[in-house]
């Protein structure tokens, strides 16, 4: 569920879009109760 | 990262000890030119000719996470599921589909070990198959041709007898508790019934379909399909959930519906700038997720 352009929660997860200096998403982490697992995006 | 105010946060819940024996192999595997595991090779057999289980196997984590009460299980309608434990659904959904987890209680999950993600050991001897799971729990099936009694003593990790049709491993379990979960959610009585069937197609891949059956709660079995997959070249991690404290109870903070009141809309193309590919490791799986 959307809470911003870049922060999205689930049940018991976040998402969050990381964006570089143009503004595009580069990287996404996930927030688990196990910690935070980072995804790069790829070209 | 930008801490949300409804989440279910998000510290280290179990605690997991290093790797050992980093440096050693898995033996007696074949392996392509380059000295990986070559996961399309035959599967290995047992001195009397069945499929060989034995390994390490990952399956997925898709089915552990997310709303609960927005799955489709096996196609199963709302109006083959009894009122009261859709309802449950809905409350366990509403509690962030985790809080009342087994798992998250520092409990044996019982029938959720069947279709859970992660990594688990399988031993395969001609009597018994042995299934070791991370959290210190373990499934004995056995392969000595008794059959599971008719009125078990429930318990948490239930019985479970196995024969083998043809290439395909058949397990059905039965005497569990009603105080764990199936599909991370649903909810079963002490008449649950589990029917596995384990079909290694090569070194690499182990075909898993499920069958849990439940009539007084569901009009048809749920069914599952997962995909375990090989891997060799590392150990289990032991992980301990209630060395945290709280048993990390105290990370799962506020309701579904709290979510819902602070969420905003956005527009499908602010959406788009988003939409790709992302890869990296995955809750201790040791190949990329996507």
């Amino acid at each position: 569920m959307p809470q911003s352009e870049t922060a999205f929660t689930g049940t018991g997860l976040n998402y969050q879009f990381v964006r570089d200096a143009n503004g595009v998403a580069s990287e996404i982490v996930e927030g688990h109760v196990s910690g935070d697992y980072r995804f790069a995006r790829q070209p | 990262m930008k801490i949300l105010p409804v989440s279910a946060l998000i510290l280290v819940f179990g605690t997991v000890l290093p790797a050992q024996w980093l440096k050693d192999k898995t033996r007696g595997i074949p392996r392509t030119p380059d000295g990986k595991p070559n996961l399309t090779a035959p599967a290995p057999r047992t001195p009397d000719g069945k499929p060989d289980l034995t390994g390490i196997w990952e399956f997925p984590v898709d089915a552990a996470i997310g709303n609960i009460t927005m799955r489709n299980i096996g196609g199963l309608k709302p109006e083959e599921i009894q009122p009261w434990a859709r309802a449950l659904v809905q409350q366990r959904g509403e509690n962030l589909s985790s809080k009342d987890n087994p798992r998250f209680q520092c409990l044996p999950e019982g029938p959720g070990y069947v279709t859970d993600g992660g990594m688990r050991r399988i031993v395969q001897t001609p009597a018994m198959i042995l299934m070791l799971n991370e959290d210190l729990t373990f499934r004995q099936i056995f392969t000595d041709g008794r059959a599971l009694e008719s009125d078990p003593n429930p318990a948490w990790m239930g019985y479970s007898v196995g024969h083998w049709d043809g290439d395909t491993l058949v397990v059905e379990s039965n005497g569990y508790n009603a105080r764990t979960w199936i599909l991370d959610g649903y909810p079963h009585t002490e008449h649950l019934r589990i029917t596995e069937r384990y079909r290694r197609t090569d070194l690499g891949h182990l075909e898993v379909s499920v069958a849990f059956a439940d009539p007084s709660i569901y009009a048809r079995p749920l069914t599952v399909a997962i995909t375990g997959r090989f891997v060799a070249d590392t150990e289990l991690l032991e992980s301990v959930c209630n060395e945290t404290e709280d048993n990390g109870q105290q990370h799962w903070i506020g309701k579904l519906s709290d979510t819902k009141k602070t969420s905003v809309h956005l527009p499908a193309e602010t959406l788009a700038k988003s939409v790709g590919v992302y890869k990296g490791q995955y809750i201790g799986g040791l190949a990329p997720s996507k």
